[in-house]
Order: C-alpha cells, then structure tokens, then sequence
C-alpha cells in the first residue's frame, strides 16, 4: 500500500516535471502511460520495418513468376507458399504492404492540405467565405463514401495505367475524407481567433495567411495529428475495400486489399487458406495498432483526460 | 514635418450596431511629440481603448472611423491601405496590451515569436534576429535570457510575460509604443517594476508613449500629458502637473478625490455618484451633466467646448471656463 503511495506521489512528480518541459513531452508522458497504445505503436512500427526493409528480407523478386512452383502450400523455401502464377506469396505480402501503408499516408496528406487550407481560411475569415467553403465539404460529406468512391474510381479508373491507378485512388480517398478534418479545425480556428495573442499579431503587423498557417495552424496540430493518426487506418481499410472490388489499385501491382480477393473463389477459400488469411491478418492488424495509437494520443492530448 | 510625432484630429470612430449607433470615440484631438509619454485617463467605456485601436486601425466589424485624421509624422494613417498599415503595425507603431497571459501564442517559445517580428520587418537573418531577440530580453530585464529565448509562455509568470510583450513590441525600436493597461492585469510590485521599465525604455530609445490607464497613479508617475476622457469625448487635456495642480473639469476632480489618501481618516471612499450614461442614450447636453456636483442649466441643454484656461491646459466645462458668470 504504501509503497503504491510513493510510487503514485514519484510519478506525479515526474510528470509535473515534464509538464514544464512543453506540450509535447508531456503529451508523450500521457500516452506512455496507455499500455496498449504503446502495443499499438510498436506493432505498427514493425510492420512498417518489415515493410520497408522487404528487399532484404525476403531473396524473391515481387512479381518473379515461376510456373513450376505455382499454389505451393508454406514450406521453408516459401514461407507463405506461392500463388497461381508461383509468386512468393510473403514477397508479396510485404510489398503489398508497402502499396497499402503508401495509400493510407499519401491520402491522409491529401485530406490534410485539404482540411487545413479548407478549415483554416473557413474559421479565419467567416462570413460567407465560411459559408461557400463549409457548405462545399459538406457536400462532399454528405455522399456515402463507397459507392461515390467506387463510380469515381470507374469513370476515371479506364483511362490511366495500372500505376497511376494507383495514385488516383489516393487522391479519391483523400478528397472523400477531408470535410471532416476541415470541420474539425474549422471549429478550433473559430475559438482560438478571439484569443488575445491574435489580436496581439495583428497589432505586430503580421499578414491574414501568416495569421491563419503559422500561428492558428500550429495550435490545432495536436487535433490534427490525432485525426491524421485515426484517418490512415480509415484510409487503408477504404482502399482494401476498393481494391477487393477490384475498383482499387490492382494487379500486378499487390496490395493487402487486392490480395484478399483470393478468398471470392470458392476453391481457394477452402483448399489455400495461405492465400487469403495473411493478406487479411496484415490489414487487420494495421488498422488495429493504428487506432490503438489514435485513440491513445486522443487521450493523450485532450487536457480534461488527464487523470 | 510637425514637430508632433502623432497629431490627431477630430476623430470619430462609431460602432454601427443593430440597435443604433455607438459613438465610442466622438471627435478625439491630441497630439504626441517625439519622445513624449501621453496619458489617456477615463473610467471603463469612455472611449480610451478605441482611440488606441483607432490609432493602429485595429477597430472591427461594425466599427468604423468614420472622420477625422491621424497623421503619424505626417502622413494620415486613415488613408492607408492594408498592406501600408501591416509595414507599420509592429514596426513603427506597435502595442502592448492589458493580458500578458494570453497575449503570447502558446505553442511557439517566446524567442521565436519575437524573432518574427523582426524577420518580417527588418529582413533580419535567423541568425540575426535569434541575437537580437536575446538583446531585447536583456534589455527589458529578463536574468538568463540565452535559456528564456527557448522558453515557452507557459513556463514565464505574468511579470515574465509583459516584459516579453514589452520587448517584442519594443524590438523594431517604433516610434510610438501603445501600451493599452499595461499593468492592471499585474500584482503591485511588478507593475511599479514594468512601469519603471517603460520609463527607462523611453529614454534610452526615445520611443514616444500613448498610455491608455484609469489608474491616476501610473499617469502621474509615467505621463508627460494627459488627456481625461468621458464618454468618447476629451473633457479636460493638461500637462501632467498642472492636471494634478489644478483639475478643472468636475469629471477629473472627481478621479482625483476618489483616490485613497494616506493623510486622512476617512472610513468611505469618495466615488462619482452615478454611472456611465448608456452610449444608445447619451444625454442632450453634457455628458457629464446628471453626475456632476456643478451642474448648471445651461448645462442640460448645450454641449461645452474645448476651451484653453491656462497655456496648455484645456477643458470642456462651462462652469470651468467661467462662461456663464
């Protein structure tokens, strides 16, 4: 018991002292402290060290077809034995891996010079500046993703090469899912714009758009990275979707999403389950960690969660 | 060129509200010399904040100045585009203001901040500015300021923080520092510390002072002049002693007495009887007719002018300039 005292007193301490150091460390104090947020963060972290590091990992070239060792179960030759073309299933994965994590980010970065270019002159400016901007995203807002993401992706999706397929369904994606950020910082701009040190800016004679990007923009970043964090699981799991449709990025470029659709054949759901399981754990275990983590900085920077 | 540093004329800054017209400033005159310190005393709501917002243009939606001129050294502010006031603010004019707990952005360390100041516009070199912000820490009296510059707000007390306000205001050397409050928002001895500061600051760099207080205190300690306003009006304008010596406008003698006296035994404070009159219904005549002591009828009826009673010294107060006798 008592010693659980000093503990508690010793860590309040150490966190009173960190608090002095900045908005950051103590925010890294908070998130510490959530067990499976750090889970979260290491597990993503070695998924995308494997990912990235794939050429060292695995000896077989991505796409390196070799009939003869064609729908191999996993050997120690083949780890997560080949697919139909004799493909090293594992290569695959890894480099899918990097296909679909490149989506959840790039799409991400989309939504976020969106949002904030959207939310930041929308909450600076008001008026009807804010009025024609927010009622824009929220058009945007109001389709359903899917199948608005789906006849895009069919309309433009035929007049462009495999890779920059690829490409556009980032750009989909990340233009689908920025009214919500844009939103979200809208709101924080329309608060801190009446705080005093921004009268105090326009009184050092600093222009609107060094007002709104510099000093309004950075203090909504800890919003920003939250919903950034939580918007790349969003993101993958919308490009898994698309690409199991077969609307998405598509082969031979490999991706987690486009590799479960191994499992829409009858015969290899039953008989190859290493052809649909891995691709499927990946996806599950990405968007897992990565929520773990958003919901833990959530925590983390949000001041009234402080226990 | 005058020889004044700021010459204002005949302001008028009105709000255009939804249930009429609030004449916030109401035709404003004072000028400023170079390396002055001008007071500009009155109660909460006569206007005093607005003529400094007037000054830097900082005056918002639905507030307009609608008349009047603002030469500051010889050019109208008035007639300014935005971008020409932006090239000012900060610069050559620059303020301070009464919150120093917020008035700090707190995500960025309080070197950075006043670095950008002087990046913008000085053009200064990161290099440059980061040294100068290090100096103007010094300057203002800030122990370890090499260790502050990498501080952020949150870390300074109030104290801490109005002298960086101070510093980065002061950081482009301007010509003319507004200081809206400076002090109230501080304890006791920290605000005689600032004060001391703002004094030492105008003579090393000869900044001219527009000090916007309803403390008699601070004005008779920093004030070269001083304007007492009632109302959006000036009623009374005199050189700092002669104000003291010889308060004629009723309005100004009453602030005198309801300062707290050590010599006497009373056990109530004198105060104005009365409040502000509401700025939608301002009385017909003057201003201050249904709380002043002398009141008499002409008074109810006309507006009193401006009118010199000593060299220097003006009022707005028939009973003061004798007319009616």
């Amino acid at each position: 018991m008592k010693s659980e005292a000093i503990k508690k007193a010793d860590a309040q301490k150490k966190n009173e002292e960190q608090e002095v150091v900045g908005l950051w460390e103590m925010v890294w104090a908070n998130f510490k402290k959530n067990k499976l947020a750090v889970f979260g963060l290491i597990a993503i972290s070695i998924l995308i060290l494997l990912v990235i590091l794939a050429p060292i990992i695995t000896p077989y070239e991505r796409d390196a077809v070799d009939l003869l060792n064609a729908e191999q179960p996993p050997s120690m030759s083949h780890w997560l034995g080949t697919d139909e073309l004799g493909r090293d299933y594992f290569t695959r994965i890894l480099y899918g891996g990097r296909i679909s994590l490149k989506v959840g980010l790039f799409s991400v970065g989309v939504s976020l010079v969106l949002g904030i270019l959207f939310g930041g002159v929308s909450g600076f400016y008001g008026g009807w500046i804010d009025n024609i901007l927010m009622r824009i995203a929220e058009i945007i807002y109001s389709f359903p993703f899917l199948p608005l993401a789906i006849t895009l992706s069919a309309i433009l999706g035929t007049k462009v090469s495999t890779e920059n397929k690829m490409y556009m369904v980032m750009v989909i994606i990340g233009v689908l899912r920025f009214p919500g950020l844009a939103r979200m910082i809208r709101g924080q701009i329309l608060t801190l714009r009446e705080q005093e040190f921004m009268q105090a800016a326009t009184a050092l004679g600093l222009s609107d758009s060094r007002k709104i990007f510099r000093h309004l923009i950075p203090n909504t970043f800890a919003y920003i990275i939250v919903n950034a964090t939580l918007g790349v699981a969003g993101a993958i799991m919308s490009e898994s979707a698309l690409s199991f449709l077969g609307l998405g990025v598509v082969p031979p470029i490999p991706t987690w999403g486009n590799m479960v659709t191994y499992a829409t054949r009858s015969y290899v759901l039953k008989n190859m389950p290493w052809l649909w399981i891995p691709p499927g754990f990946c996806i599950f275990i990405a968007v897992m960690s990565i929520n773990l983590m958003g919901d833990g900085l959530r925590d983390a920077v949000d001041p009234k969660s402080n226990r | 060129m005058s020889e004044f540093l700021l010459d204002v004329k005949n302001v008028k800054t009105h709000f255009f509200t939804d249930k009429g017209v609030v004449k916030a400033v109401d035709g404003v005159d004072f000028k400023i010399k170079k390396g002055e310190t001008l007071g500009i005393v009155g109660e909460s709501g006569s206007g005093k904040s607005v003529t400094s917002m007037s000054v830097m243009q900082l005056v918002e939606e639905p507030g307009k100045t609608i008349e009047g001129a603002i030469k500051f050294k010889g050019e109208d502010l008035l007639q300014k585009t935005t971008e020409e006031m932006q090239t000012i603010r900060g610069n050559e004019i620059s303020m301070i203001f009464q919150e120093p707990m917020t008035s700090l952005n707190p995500v960025f360390k309080v070197g950075e901040q006043i670095m950008e100041v002087l990046m913008l516009h000085q053009d200064m070199s990161r290099e440059e500015a980061k040294n100068k912000a290090i100096e103007m820490l010094k300057i203002v009296g800030i122990p370890r300021a090499e260790r502050v510059v990498d501080d952020y707000p949150h870390q300074l007390s109030g104290g801490m923080r109005q002298r960086v306000m101070i510093a980065m205001a002061l950081a482009c050397e301007p010509s003319l520092l507004i200081a809206d409050e400076p002090t109230t928002a501080l304890d006791v001895t920290i605000q005689a510390q600032i004060l001391q500061l703002m004094n030492e600051l105008k003579k090393k760099l000869g900044t001219a002072i527009m000090l916007i207080t309803h403390d008699l205190g601070v004005v008779a300690q920093m004030a070269d002049h001083v304007i007492v306003m009632y109302c959006g009006k000036v009623v009374e304008d005199a050189p700092v002693e002669e104000l003291f010596e010889n308060p004629s406008h009723p309005y100004t003698k009453g602030l005198m007495k309801s300062i707290p006296s050590l010599d006497d035994d009373k056990r109530r404070l004198d105060s104005i009887e009365g409040m502000v009159p509401h700025p939608l219904r301002l009385p017909k005549g003057c201003y201050f007719e249904p709380r002043c002591p002398y009141a008499i009828e002409k008074c109810k009826t006309h507006k009193p002018e401006l009118k010199e009673i000593a060299s220097g010294h003006k009022v707005s107060c028939f009973v003061a300039t004798e007319e009616v006798r």
